[in-house]
């Protein structure tokens, strides 16, 4: 989900320029506590593009198909490093397939990264809001999917609506955010249940890697 | 590699003999300044730059096209609903619906704006080899764990994505369905997506000390060395001065 360049003015896709670097900042600082920052720049790496690959296959639910936007996901495994792996993304698909925009790119990051941030810190708190069990990982899960495709979607909404250079009456402007969300219920759903059963997964597997960020 | 398949003439072109950093600032001196034009006037006057513009890359119509041919949901939606929905000025009335002279300027000012960008970007910054493209950046002083996950995250996407093409195979020849809703076909995908992760996780630290042995993390000399030129200076003060001319000009008159 990005919004194009051509939408939106300057100022707004400036002042997302300089969020993003404000929120890069905090996570750089953060990244850079740790003891050997480079030695998990291979692991982000990797998993950014096994992210990025799977969210590119279209899922086919006939009689349409949809494709996965594992933000949140990726937010839970990566914490720290998911919003400088989305703005990375964001870059290589904008510069080499053409998809999203290049004035947008600040705006595109701060509507996909800070659900994915938000995402890492209610699977960080997970065991102080719900007993440690199977079934409390999946749920957080599934909140973690899905609220952070709805987050993004209510983000893009808003700021196409309130970017666009015309005056948009509010009425308009309300139905259109809700048919908007509406539209992306069932990808919500599914994204839940994909990012509840993948971490369902990885906990039996490998539960290090929901450890280690 | 460059994120297009260059055609034969574009190797060549003078804009892709240009310093990459300064082809990276004048991409994004143009871009903000199209973005800022809201007057209709000025739409022509962008279109002849960039077409000046293609002309020098040497791209061909057809690559331009087919780029610029699935421009994206929104901007199909916006292009589509506008005229219809947002104004007071009706230019035609067409039995419920009423074309508005607002809302078809909004959606040729977005179309021309969004054409204009993509077709800046393609022109001169897709055409730079991705690998030069993320040592200019690191060259302007981006954080060295951006450039650093980009080349990682560039060197492993194509193979992960043949690693997830034969994972579908296989899934597809066991007879795990990958189609549809279903509970099934949705802890297929999950066991797909997560099975890749976990192939990524293992492998990541054989990668890390492969690399340590390579040297990473020591200063190496750079594999290109950027070196500006009157050429360089030149584009970009003539970008600089297109642009500036769209923004003065949009506010003066």
């Amino acid at each position: 989900m990005h919004i194009p360049d051509g939408i939106l003015g300057p100022a707004v896709t400036l002042a997302g320029y300089a969020g993003t670097a404000a929120v890069m900042a905090v996570c750089l600082g953060q990244i850079a506590k740790r003891d050997d920052p480079r030695r998990d720049v291979p692991k982000a790496a990797m998993l950014t593009a096994a992210f990025f690959v799977a969210s590119l296959v279209h899922v086919p639910i006939p009689p349409t198909s949809v494709h996965l936007m594992l933000n949140g996901l990726l937010g839970v495994v990566l914490g720290w490093f998911a919003f400088p792996a989305i703005v990375v993304g964001l870059f290589f698909q904008a510069v080499m397939f053409g998809h999203g925009g290049l004035t947008t790119l600040g705006v595109n990051a701060l509507v996909l990264g800070l659900p994915s941030l938000l995402a890492f810190a209610l699977f960080s708190a997970r065991h102080r809001l719900l007993p440690a069990a199977p079934w409390s990982d999946a749920a957080v899960g599934f909140v973690a999917g899905a609220g952070a495709v709805a987050a993004a979607v209510v983000l893009v909404a808003v700021v196409v609506l309130a970017g666009l250079p015309a005056h948009v009456d509010p009425d308009l402007e309300r139905r259109a955010i809700q048919v908007f969300a509406l539209a992306h219920v069932p990808l919500m759903v599914i994204e839940g249940v994909v990012v509840a059963m993948v971490l369902a997964f990885l906990r039996k597997a490998s539960p290090e890697l929901l450890l280690g960020r | 590699m460059s994120c297009l398949d260059l055609e034969r003439g574009v190797a060549e072109s003078p804009l892709n003999r240009l310093d990459p950093r300064f082809r990276i600032v004048a991409c994004l001196v143009l871009a903000f300044a199209f973005s800022a034009v809201t007057a209709l006037w000025l739409l022509p006057l962008m279109v002849a730059l960039v077409v000046g513009l293609v002309a020098i890359s040497g791209l061909g119509p057809l690559t331009l096209w087919r780029r610029l041919r699935w421009p994206g949901l929104i901007v199909l939606l916006l292009v589509a609903l506008l005229p219809w929905s947002v104004g007071t000025t009706a230019v035609v009335q067409l039995g419920p619906l009423v074309l508005y002279q607002e809302g078809l300027a909004t959606a040729l000012l977005i179309a021309v704006r969004f054409g204009c960008i993509v077709a800046v970007v393609l022109v001169i910054l897709t055409t730079i080899p991705v690998p030069v493209l993320i040592h200019a950046l690191r060259s302007m002083r981006v954080p060295w764990l951006l450039t650093d996950l980009a080349l990682l995250v560039l060197r492993y996407l194509h193979e992960l994505r043949h690693t997830l093409e034969r994972m579908r195979v296989a899934m597809m020849l066991r007879g795990q369905p990958l189609r549809g809703a279903s509970p099934r076909a949705l802890r297929a995908w999950a066991g797909l997506i997560a099975s890749l992760a976990l192939r990524s996780y293992v492998r990541a630290d054989r990668i890390y000390l492969a690399m340590r042995v390579r040297g990473y993390g020591e200063e190496l000399a750079p594999p290109w060395s950027f070196r500006a030129g009157a050429r360089d200076w030149a584009f970009l003060a003539s970008a600089t001065a297109a642009a500036s001319f769209l923004v003065l000009a949009e506010r003066a008159w």
